[in-house]
């Protein structure tokens, strides 16, 4: 489509100065016309990142349009075309840096529009030799909970539904099945008799709950972490299904976080705010560890009972435990193949 | 004005299905009312979240995956009869066979509803369409369901359109056209029960669904309760239209209930023996259902029910007699239908969930928002059920038809 | 129809057992699912892990002198001396202290340690020579710093895992320099043990362990106490 079809100039007569500027900002605005969106759809072999630029753009110049007609908020304006924007952009799995960058773009933008201030989401890639493991020492935990609330706190988690990753569970000595166990006690601990076991994501090497998800919404980062793309879930709960640990939290409701609260260092597949009815989980606070930093429950733990390390790394202590303690993992028999292990002194 | 046959088709079609006496007027406007009352739930459901659902992190699937799963069998019990008429020529069942598709066609728009309703974010689900969004297939087993569904959907659609259109211009359908699809949806049928099936049965996290005979009671449970939904239609059908099904098809599919009946009762006694003859852990799912556990007891009074008026109907229709009265056997199949409703519903899904895979014991109780959309899309499927059968019945008998129209039989 | 069935069938078990045959000659391979050991052999490549230097370039350290220790580079010890509010002891104290006198102004510190046969203060601290900074058994002094080497001459198994990596805590990074906290820097070297109290959060309680708590009035007491 090199001429400018009638079909597109009747479009782009319509459209209101600063739609009309957006789309003369785009870098290849040859593409973005709602006419050829149309033309790709009906008779070239789909181009898909085409297809779905043009689509966004006659998206968002139409939500520009009737914004426009309603409100004279210039901000409310942007608001839409972001909005509009980001719901037809792509799994992030499969965006170019280059696509990634802007929705980052307009994700901080959205959030200074609507928090006043400003956030930082990162989309650092997984390092090379790197694959995270996590050991939990089963005979130094005492049940503090300091880690459940640092990760709360770490990676905005709903404060109006009490979510969390991590769940300590008391159980008796001379006990190993968590189903006599206590998942919320609250009384003086270390109780006695009694020992403290933490669950949270296990970021499976052999993940089933990657496998059942219809959309391809999570996935299995190369350095071991199990993400969710939250802008691209569908909310079907499959995955919750086939987790065998408990390891995935849903969004029932929107989620609510205080604004001051709100942890301002984000990472898109991290901490950044969800959205109602999207899935979660543990992702070992990846805006953290893809820092070189450790995940907020390790930093937290007043016990040392927790370690992070990479298990591509002789040298490190996650692999110290693994090759001088016993160890033993949760469910090892349905072959996921979890990357967290437990252990005593 | 000319137009072609099958705009008039369709056009007849619709005045034939928005046309009838009180009566069906009275039970369209029943349903209506019922979907409207859906649609303002779920409206409600769309606006606040899930959380207004009785489900939670622990019990993450309920009502609307149970009524899906069951109703999948319902849509599969269609080849029943499909089967015998279309391949092997047996010309008695050839009336009833659009009522069955009929109730395939309604049984799998409820499900595709079912499937909606239960979505976090229905409007990503464009992210499922293959080149634009990500289809993650063949792995996920949810996108084989996609696909099984969708494609059983538009051979019910298209089979019994030919011959409707067929018969409706006048003409005989043509075998060598029809039949190959016919084949087709018959082994279509048993894979998107079995698919539906292995949703459950791939999941090692749950071992009250991990088990290889999930996926043969679905078929057993869906061949007794399909076919005893089939005959409830047909007697309505019988007694309220003057088209008169013959009694020979209701003993044909009385012997199917049957006989489905027999074999799911079996494979019940199967599963009930492996879980309890030596309890492990693994049995506590089923300990939660039939029993209760630590005094969590929310399943036990249905799925005894379900239990006992399962057996009660598979005794019943085992003997000749009663299985060819004309009053019990509708009973009877009202029986079966309800007990395996509860049994492949509720009393399927959510023992899945109790406990949890960390021993969490959390009862589900559907909200009034869940209920209300039930309802509302099994009202749905019954419109679309009554309209069907509505065009079907007119054209079979005649009663609509190119040539009526054309000698002004019909005008509008 | 029928010269449709009549050829189909044969046509039908021809495939199926072709197909079955092809399957059984092909010489299958189990379904296999990777396990964590093999992807850490298949990867035995250099970590080119983020550069974390600045992450701990403000913590003040040691480098840990430890004799026999299991293969690993030099780590580094968080000081303790610049933390304590009463270091150093000469500023308080000049000359030596009495075994047995009373503790003053040391009056809340209470041992909870070892039996009295075991330890007591001269253990650690020398009253000889109440200079700043601990004494080994043999008498030998020593820094604040290095109280890990006090402390292995009996918990020479929990040294060796603190070495190691499965006992302690590590600071900042799971990368780079390996920093990590001396044994006074989380426990109290007068009362080590762990001290009893509430939790940080509460959970939501499922319906699972409502009951049980309920049924167990008994345990619930004690564990309040």
């Amino acid at each position: 489509m090199t001429e400018s079809s009638p079909l597109r100039r009747w479009v782009q007569g319509l459209l209101n100065p600063e739609a009309r500027r957006h789309l003369a900002a785009e870098p290849d605005a040859d593409d973005t016309g709602f006419a050829e969106g149309a033309a790709a759809v009906l008779d070239k072999p789909l181009d898909r990142r085409q297809a779905l630029r043009a689509l966004a753009g006659a998206a968002g110049a139409g939500a520009a349009l009737v914004n426009a007609a309603c409100s004279p908020l210039s901000g409310r304006n942007e608001e839409a075309q972001l909005r509009w924007e980001e719901f037809f952009k792509k799994n992030y799995r499969l965006m170019t840096d280059s696509e990634r960058s802007a929705t980052v773009d307009r994700l901080e933008r959205l959030a200074a529009g609507e928090q006043k201030e400003k956030v930082h989401i990162q989309t650092s890639k997984p390092a090379a030799g790197v694959l995270f493991g996590y050991a939990f020492n089963i005979s130094k935990c005492k049940g503090y909970q300091d880690c459940v609330t640092a990760c709360i706190e770490e990676n905005n988690l709903d404060r109006k539904s009490n979510m969390q990753y991590i769940r300590i569970f008391e159980i008796e000595n001379g006990q190993s099945s968590l189903a006599s166990a206590n998942g919320s006690y609250y009384h003086k601990v270390p109780a006695d008799g009694q020992y403290y076991l933490g669950t949270q994501c296990f970021h499976c090497e052999n993940p089933p709950c990657v496998s059942v998800c219809p959309v391809g919404a999570t996935w299995k980062e190369e350095d071991g972490i199990v993400v969710v793309d939250y802008d691209w879930c569908i909310g079907c709960r499959y995955c919750q299904a086939a987790c065998p640990y408990f390891g995935r939290r849903f969004n029932w409701s929107a989620p609510e976080i205080p604004a001051e609260e709100i942890n301002r260092e984000q990472h898109y597949l991290g901490n950044r705010p969800r959205k109602k009815g999207v899935m979660e989980k543990c992702t070992f606070c990846i805006q953290r560890t893809r820092q070189g930093k450790q995940p907020a429950c390790v930093e937290a733990c007043p016990t040392g009972a927790r370690i992070f390390g990479n298990l591509l790394d002789p040298n490190s202590e996650i692999r110290y435990v693994l090759a001088n303690k016993k160890v033993f993992r949760l469910k090892e028999e349905l072959g996921t193949e979890p990357k967290f292990w437990y252990f005593s002194d | 004005m000319r137009h072609h046959p099958l705009t008039h088709f369709f056009f007849d079609a619709f005045l034939s299905a928005t046309r009838g006496r009180l009566g069906y007027h009275v039970w369209m406007g029943c349903l209506t009312f019922f979907m409207l009352l859906g649609a303002y739930a779920y409206q409600i459901q769309l606006q606040e979240g899930l959380v207004v659902t009785g489900m939670s992190d622990h019990v993450s699937w309920g009502m609307y995956i149970s009524n899906f799963t069951f109703l999948v069998g319902m849509a599969a019990a269609a080849v029943m009869l499909v089967l015998p008429t279309y391949i092997l020529d047996d010309i008695d069942f050839g009336k009833a066979v659009l009522i069955g598709e009929g109730v395939a066609v309604a049984a799998l728009a409820m499900c595709l509803a079912f499937v909606t309703v239960d979505l976090g974010g229905p409007h990503r689900v464009w992210h499922m369409i293959p080149k634009i969004g990500f289809f993650n297939w063949p792995r996920s087993l949810l996108t084989w369901d996609v696909l099984v569904l969708n494609g059983y959907l538009a051979l019910n659609l298209l089979i019994p359109f030919y011959l409707l259109y067929r018969r409706y211009t006048g003409r005989q359908p043509e075998k060598h056209k029809y039949v190959p699809f016919v084949i087709l949806s018959v082994f279509w049928a048993v894979g998107i029960h079995l698919v539906t099936a292995f949703l459950y049965a791939g999941l090692p996290a749950r071992p009250f669904w991990h088990n290889a005979l999930l996926g043969p009671r679905f078929l057993a449970s869906a061949f007794a309760a399909g076919p005893a939904f089939i005959i409830l239609v047909l007697k309505i059908i019988n007694h309220f239209t003057d088209y008169s099904i013959r009694t020979v098809i209701f003993h044909k599919l009385a012997m199917i209930t049957t006989v489905a009946a027999q074999i799911n009762l079996v494979m019940l006694g199967s599963e009930i023996f492996v879980e309890f003859y030596h309890p492990t852990e693994h049995t506590e799912s089923a300990m939660y259902l039939f029993f209760g556990l630590d005094g969590h007891t929310a399943l036990v009074p249905w799925i005894r029910t379900a239990i006992v008026l399962n057996i009660i109907a598979t005794l019943t229709l085992s003997i000749h007699r009663l299985r060819h009265h004309p009053i019990v056997l509708p009973i009877m199949g009202a029986t079966l239908f309800i007990a395996v409703w509860i049994e492949k519903g509720m009393g399927l899904v959510v023992p899945g969930f109790v406990p949890g895979p960390l021993g969490d014991i959390v009862d589900y109780h559907p909200s009034w928002i869940e209920i209300a959309v039930t309802s509302g899309i099994w009202a749905m499927g019954f419109f679309i059920l009554s309209s069907l059968i509505k065009v079907a019945i007119d054209i079979e008998s005649g009663r609509l038809s190119a040539a009526k129209r054309q000698s002004g039989g019909v005008t509008s | 129809m029928t010269t449709l069935l009549r050829l189909g069938r044969p046509l039908a078990v021809v495939c199926l057992w072709s197909a079955l045959l092809f399957h059984a000659c092909s010489g299958g391979k189990p379904p296999h699912h990777p396990k964590v050991s093999e992807t850490i052999a298949a990867h035995q490549g250099i970590p080119q892990p983020p550069d974390s230097r600045h992450l701990t370039a403000d913590v003040k350290r040691e480098v840990v002198a430890f004799v026999n220790q299991p293969g690993h580079g030099d780590f580094f010890v968080e000081t303790r001396s610049d933390k304590l509010a009463h270091a150093p002891c000469s500023g308080c104290h000049e000359g030596a202290v009495p075994n047995n006198a009373q503790p003053q102004a040391h009056w809340d510190i209470t041992l909870e340690h070892a039996p009295p046969q075991v330890m007591n203060c001269a253990t650690c601290h020398d009253p000889a020579h109440h200079g700043d900074g601990l004494i080994f058994l043999s008498g030998t002094k020593t820094t604040f710093d290095r109280s890990y080497q006090v402390c292995r001459q009996c918990h020479f198994e929990q040294a060796r895992d603190w070495a190691g990596g499965a006992h302690g805590k590590r600071l900042e990074t799971w990368t780079g320099e390996r920093i990590v906290r001396s044994c006074t820097g989380c426990h109290n070297p007068h009362q080590p043990k762990f001290h009893k109290r509430l939790p940080r959060h509460a959970a939501t309680p499922t319906a699972s362990d409502l009951p049980r708590e309920a049924n167990h009035p008994d345990t619930k007491e004690s564990h309040h106490d």
